[in-house]
């Protein structure tokens, strides 16, 4: 048995290439001959999926943006970091919210999976609906490339059904009655309306098996389908070679790789395998100082089936569809409109006959995407709840002030910043200097200020109720719409962490 | 870019990325800690508007109990020394942690008292996580005082003081009323609300407050609970509480545990439950067995069997008339004795019936 001597390390390092290959290719010199960089292609099985070397004009950031290669990147990570997570969590009622105190309290490193689980899940979205666009703005969808596109719309939807689904796992109210709109949604397509129904929701409502459903979709059918799609979408791109930009491919054609002439090839060991890992590198730096620094998913109270929540917003990439609802006939605007935009979306490589890739044939083709994009903005801006059905005066401002879900004025204050007392804009005044009578001075401007409520008498009530525990009542009574209205609306806090030091 | 540029700043960024990692690996425990925390006091506040919801209605606003045992009590939360389970779980014969024996009750209710099971398999309309946010948050009375429960001193001052015990209390009455030395702001001052509406009229607004509005007051604020979670005797100590005049001093001390005490509260709690209708305390026969001697005799049931009269056979026909009746009476007591008295009223009048021999 022969020595093995270093350079046989980096032989194995550099994927087979011998070492004085490796460092004529890193130096940017042409291959010896016969050129050795085809064998790691022909004989590894994750290579042979990689072209031996790109058209260096497709390698440019500015040109691809990455984005194909950042949706695998995303796509990984929810399978590496929801591996991590289904070691804890529980897919049934009792116990669903309570696997994610588990995973946001006692699982090591826990709260991060979920924080880098839940950051992945909007990169991958953002990636794969921009990596759309940057298709279809250079035209990239032309034969021979339609089926990749298909395939493409296809992992589109399936990265916004495990979005849904996922959406279901955390079993709190926001999740269950957004999903609990979207299934009424599900409930509305003709004909087949109430067996897709059945079928996703296991039941008449959405409940345990909907949860179990749901589960099993997020975690093996959904992500097996997709990556299947994502292997067959790859293997497309690189059979055709990623398209050119227009001025070097004004009419779509497949390239054979010797097409390319040996001054413009970029190989992809190590030349462009490095430069997408470091680019890699930096995104997945920027993910995680994200996740530890910045976004913390806030979990709302656990599902509650007999208590509908007064707000219920979907999530961003589902507002147009909550945009489209407003415009009337659930039907039409929820399951047709919707439905012929998605055949629309598959069919374009087939229902665009111009062969010209170029922008300036293609004006009508730019300005019909142009308007969907902004109309779809359009219709998520109305989608917010903002443009929802307002609720009556004072129980908005009661929401506003002491809302049932998620952090109000008043949860901004520290726990030693919440006076005990009762204080009433007829009475007891609390100190405006202090931080709780800023807030308190806010909720006595907007009852005197909001439209629809008059002779307006408001209260905020503190008082301590157990150790650590302090009880919130903000009560409103005034004349609303010229009849007599009351609310009396209790929240509870808890002293935390800050509130200690 | 040249090569060793670029793989510098790629390796910048790995650098990066395992410092970051390591940094937040080290402070793991104290985010666990801290992350702890923040879930229970979560679970605590949900629990704490749940048993709001829920439980006010006959465990009183604090816990001290009223037409159910007191739950912020120590017999209940904390166990003596060497034992590890408190006294009340341990004497009904529970082997299982204090959360779990919670839950459970919680859930199922308890068979033979009014407390219904609260979990949906048990037909209650409370899931699974709002029975644990329930026992987190009794679970948190652990760690609070708690006073000597204040009672009246003196048989005269007894009603008015059970009254005022009742409204700072576990009616939760102050919360929002002001009178004596409360001072409520969200309903109307009661000063003197019985010298203008009479007895009855402030009877009827208690147990139905949204009939007879005061100006100026919107419905649907204050309970409608009090109807049912109140005993006649408890209602009647409220309004004269709130008959009182302001300036008199009222006396509350802590309550004495004597017997004759007890006997004495017994004797008036039996006369306004209207048990003096057909049971007398001079051994003449009527509709019902005389109180004269009935404490620790052997009584003849209607099947044929015998019973000893003694506290549990006592607070059964109380409760449950029907359960084991004397033979030679007919079956004609009411049954809803559970709902009008509290555990503490039934206690009360069996003290009183031992002193009758």
């Amino acid at each position: 048995m022969s020595r093995r001597r270093w350079t046989d390390w980096i032989q194995n390092l550099c994927a087979g290439l011998p070492w004085p290959e490796c460092k004529r290719m890193l130096g940017g010199q042409p291959p010896s001959r016969p050129n050795p960089r085809q064998r790691p292609h022909q004989e590894s099985f994750w290579l042979h999926i990689k072209p031996v070397y790109y058209h260096q004009a497709v390698t440019r950031l500015r040109y691809t943006w990455r984005l194909g290669l950042l949706s695998i990147y995303f796509f990984v990570v929810e399978l590496l970091t929801g591996l991590a997570l289904l070691a804890w969590y529980t897919p049934t009622p009792e116990q669903a919210y309570a696997s994610m105190g588990v995973i946001l309290a006692r699982a090591p490193m826990g709260d991060l999976l979920h924080a880098l689980h839940y950051l992945a899940a909007v990169g991958l979205i953002v990636s794969v609906l921009l990596h759309l666009i940057r298709t279809f703005a250079t035209a990239s969808y032309k034969a021979p490339r339609r089926f990749t596109w298909l395939t493409g719309v296809a992992l589109l939807l399936l990265t916004l059904g495990l979005a849904f689904t996922g959406y279901l796992l955390l079993w709190d109210q926001l999740a269950y009655w957004a999903v609990t709109i979207g299934m009424a949604l599900v409930r509305e397509t003709p004909l087949l309306g109430d067996w897709l129904f059945g079928l996703l929701a296991g039941g008449n409502q959405v409940g345990g098996a909907t949860l179990l459903r749901f589960y099993i979709l997020h975690i093996l059918l959904l992500p097996l389908a997709a990556g299947i799609l994502i292997a067959v979408h790859d293997y497309k791109v690189a059979h055709h070679g990623i398209s050119l930009p227009s001025s070097l491919e004004p009419v779509a054609h497949s390239r054979s790789q010797t097409a390319i002439p040996p001054n413009q090839r970029r190989y992809y060991l190590l030349d462009v395998a490095l430069d997408e890992a470091f680019f890699l590198a930096w995104i997945s730096l920027a993910l995680l100082i994200l996740a530890l620094f910045f976004i913390h998913p806030r979990l709302q109270s656990p599902a509650n089936p007999a208590h509908t929540p007064p707000e219920i917003a979907a999530p961003w990439y589902f507002l147009w569809l909550q945009g489209l609802l407003k415009l009337g006939n659930v039907t039409l605007f929820g399951i047709v409109l919707p439905g012929l935009l998605i055949l629309l979306l598959f069919l374009l490589p087939y229902l665009d006959r111009n062969p010209s890739r170029r922008a300036r044939d293609r004006m009508l083709a730019l300005s019909l995407g142009t308007l969907t994009v902004a109309a779809l903005l359009l219709l998520s801006l109305l989608g917010l709840p903002r443009f929802h059905a307002q609720l009556p005066p004072a129980q908005a401002v009661a929401q506003h002030f002491l809302p049932e879900e998620g952090p109000g004025p008043l949860d901004a204050l520290s726990w030693q910043a919440l006076p005990a007392g009762d204080f009433c804009t007829d009475g007891q005044q609390p100190d405006p200097a202090t931080p709780f009578g800023q807030v308190w001075n806010e909720f006595a401007r907007a009852l005197a200020q909001t439209p629809g409520l008059t002779h307006a008498r408001g209260c905020i009530l503190i008082q301590p109720v157990q150790p650590d525990l302090k009880q919130l009542r903000l009560y409103i009574l005034a004349e609303q719409d010229g009849a007599p209205a009351a609310l009396l609306q209790t929240d509870y806090r808890f002293r935390d962490e800050e509130g200690e030091r | 870019m040249s090569f060793t540029r670029r793989a510098l700043l790629g390796l910048l960024a790995t650098l990066g990325l395992l410092l970051l990692l390591g940094a937040a690996i080290a402070r793991e425990p104290a985010r666990q800690a801290r992350a702890q925390r923040a879930w229970q006091g979560a679970a605590i506040a949900r629990g704490a508007a749940s048993f709001r919801e829920a439980c006010t209605e006959c465990h009183g606003v604090h816990g001290e109990g009223l037409v159910g045992p007191a739950l912020n009590a120590d017999d209940l939360l904390m166990p003596e020394m060497g034992q590890a389970l408190p006294p009340r779980p341990r004497d009904r014969g529970w082997r299982g942690d204090l959360p779990a024996y919670l839950a459970g009750v919680i859930a199922n209710g308890r068979a033979g008292s009014k407390m219904p099971g609260w979990s949906q398999r048990a037909g209650g309309p409370l899931t699974e996580q709002q029975i644990q946010d329930l026992v987190a948050f009794i679970l948190n009375w652990r760690d609070a005082e708690r006073p000597a429960v204040r009672r009246p001193a003196s048989l005269h001052q007894r009603s008015a003081g059970l009254g005022y015990y009742l409204f700072h209390g576990p009616l939760g009455c102050a919360e929002c009323h002001a009178f004596d030395d409360a001072a409520g702001v969200i309903g109307p001052h009661l000063s003197g609300i019985i010298a203008r509406k009479g007895r009855d009229q402030v009877r009827a607004d208690i147990i139905d407050p949204n009939a007879a509005l005061a100006p100026g007051y919107a419905s649907h604020i204050m309970p409608e609970t009090f109807g049912y979670a109140l005993s006649e005797n408890q209602l009647r100590s409220l309004l004269d509480y709130l008959e009182r005049p302001a300036d008199a001093a009222l006396q509350v001390a802590p309550i004495t545990q004597s017997e004759k005490e007890l006997a004495l509260w017994g004797k008036m709690v039996a006369d306004s439950a209207g048990c003096f209708g057909c049971h007398t305390v001079d051994g003449t026969p009527s509709d019902g067995p005389t109180f004269l001697g009935l404490y620790g005799q052997t009584r003849t049931l209607d099947d044929g069997g015998a019973v000893v009269a003694d506290d549990d056979y006592l607070h059964e026909s109380i409760v449950d008339p029907s359960a084991q009746r004397v033979a030679g009476y007919p079956d004609i007591m009411d049954q809803d004795y559970s709902y009008r008295l509290s555990e503490e009223d039934i206690r009360a009048i069996i003290a009183y019936l031992k002193t009758l021999r």
